[in-house]
């Protein structure tokens, strides 16, 4: 029997699905005003890998045992959904913060080919509703985990700049907190899938049927739409808050 | 990739009006960015204004350079003919993360 993940589980979940369609569809909307790739990168990265990728899958694993059928449907969707999450928040690191740096773009247009085969493959075996550990498995954790920290590292390190130039009256400090707040919201969305994904490779488990391992899932979730929350749909008062302390301490 | 004009005139100039040489005035501006949190191939004149009224004199001081604040304070008035346009090309992430704001208006 499929065990029904708890209903604080769900609070978790549901919001970071929540936040990551909304954040995701508006910071699409502006790449549609704009026509800047980091807009519309940073947009499908949220997409790919929030609601349409973790939610998709996640939910193709607890429909597997009642309905087969639409659960690998959700399968396809969310599988081709987190490829081109991972493909385009690689996009976004590299050319945010690295866009000069010689060898990068082999590197991402190996991870893109290596988002195709992994599809192909999935595609060859039917598109399976929980995810197996093979060598596909071992790819997609690294290449997730990898652009989540990648992407969280770098703005951390950005956020650390901006502090100083914050110091002297060279940076806006809620675009400062900005950094801070991307780079917790990828380090907990990054952190949660390698928790996730490395206890599976050990217990052989998929994750779903692990009610503590879907509970810190669900933890890291709620951290990374609280953050995500902040960052692009941050509330009047809360970036009056941001000014302010800079402000009194200057 | 090469340094901004803002960062090759002022390091040219400190050489030119101190006893810096090439390597120590380069090395005293860069250090000073270093603490402001900027990089000398964005930099921008405006950025470089701030940091010489508020950061550079300190560390100009501490390698002994005389009458730190007119070199600072001529420097600044005299930035206003340099090239606006950053070195490094392409735009920083400080103008990415601020125009994501958009987002959120």
């Amino acid at each position: 029997m499929h065990p029904a993940p708890s209903f604080l589980v769900w609070v978790g979940f549901l919001a970071f699905f929540l936040v990551a369609l909304v954040v995701g569809v508006r910071l699409l909307l502006l790449a549609r005003q704009t026509r800047r790739l980091p807009e519309l990168c940073i947009g499908l990265g949220v997409l790919g890998i929030g609601p349409v990728g973790f939610g998709a899958t996640v939910a193709a694993a607890q429909a597997a045992h009642g309905a087969p059928g639409p659960a690998s449907a959700l399968m396809v969707f969310g599988s081709v959904g987190l490829a081109v999450g991972v493909c385009a928040k690689l996009v976004f690191n590299w050319r945010v913060y690295h866009p000069s740096r010689p060898g990068l773009r082999g590197l991402i247009v190996l991870a893109v080919l290596a988002q195709v085969a992994m599809l192909v493959d999935q595609a060859r075996q039917g598109f399976p509703p929980v995810m197996h550990v093979d060598w596909a498995f071992y790819l997609r954790t690294a290449l997730l985990v990898g652009a989540l920290l990648w992407g969280s590292a770098e703005a951390l390190r950005y956020w650390g700049k901006m502090r100083r130039r914050v110091r002297i009256g060279l940076a806006d400090p809620v675009v400062t907190n900005r950094f801070l707040l991307w780079g917790v919201g990828a380090f907990a969305a990054g952190f949660g899938a390698l928790v996730g994904n490395v206890v599976q490779i050990v217990t052989g488990t998929p994750t779903t049927e692990i009610p503590w391992v879907l509970a810190g899932s669900s933890a890291h979730g709620f951290v990374a739409a609280v953050a995500m929350w902040l960052a692009f749909v941050p509330p009047a008062a809360y970036t009056r808050m941001i000014a302010d302390r800079v402000s009194s301490s200057a | 990739m090469a340094d901004s004009p803002a960062f090759d005139w002022v390091c040219r100039e400190l050489e030119r009006r101190t006893p810096l040489d090439r390597l120590e005035a380069r090395g005293t501006v860069r250090i000073s960015l270093k603490q402001a949190g900027l990089d000398a191939r964005h930099l921008t004149p405006d950025q470089m204004k701030v940091v010489l009224e508020k950061v550079l004199p300190k560390e100009l001081g501490a390698c002994g350079v005389d009458d730190v604040d007119s070199v600072c304070h001529a420097l600044s008035r005299e930035m206003l003919g340099i090239e606006a346009d950053p070195g490094g090309g392409g735009e920083t992430p400080e103008a990415v993360f601020r125009r994501l704001a958009g987002a959120a208006g």
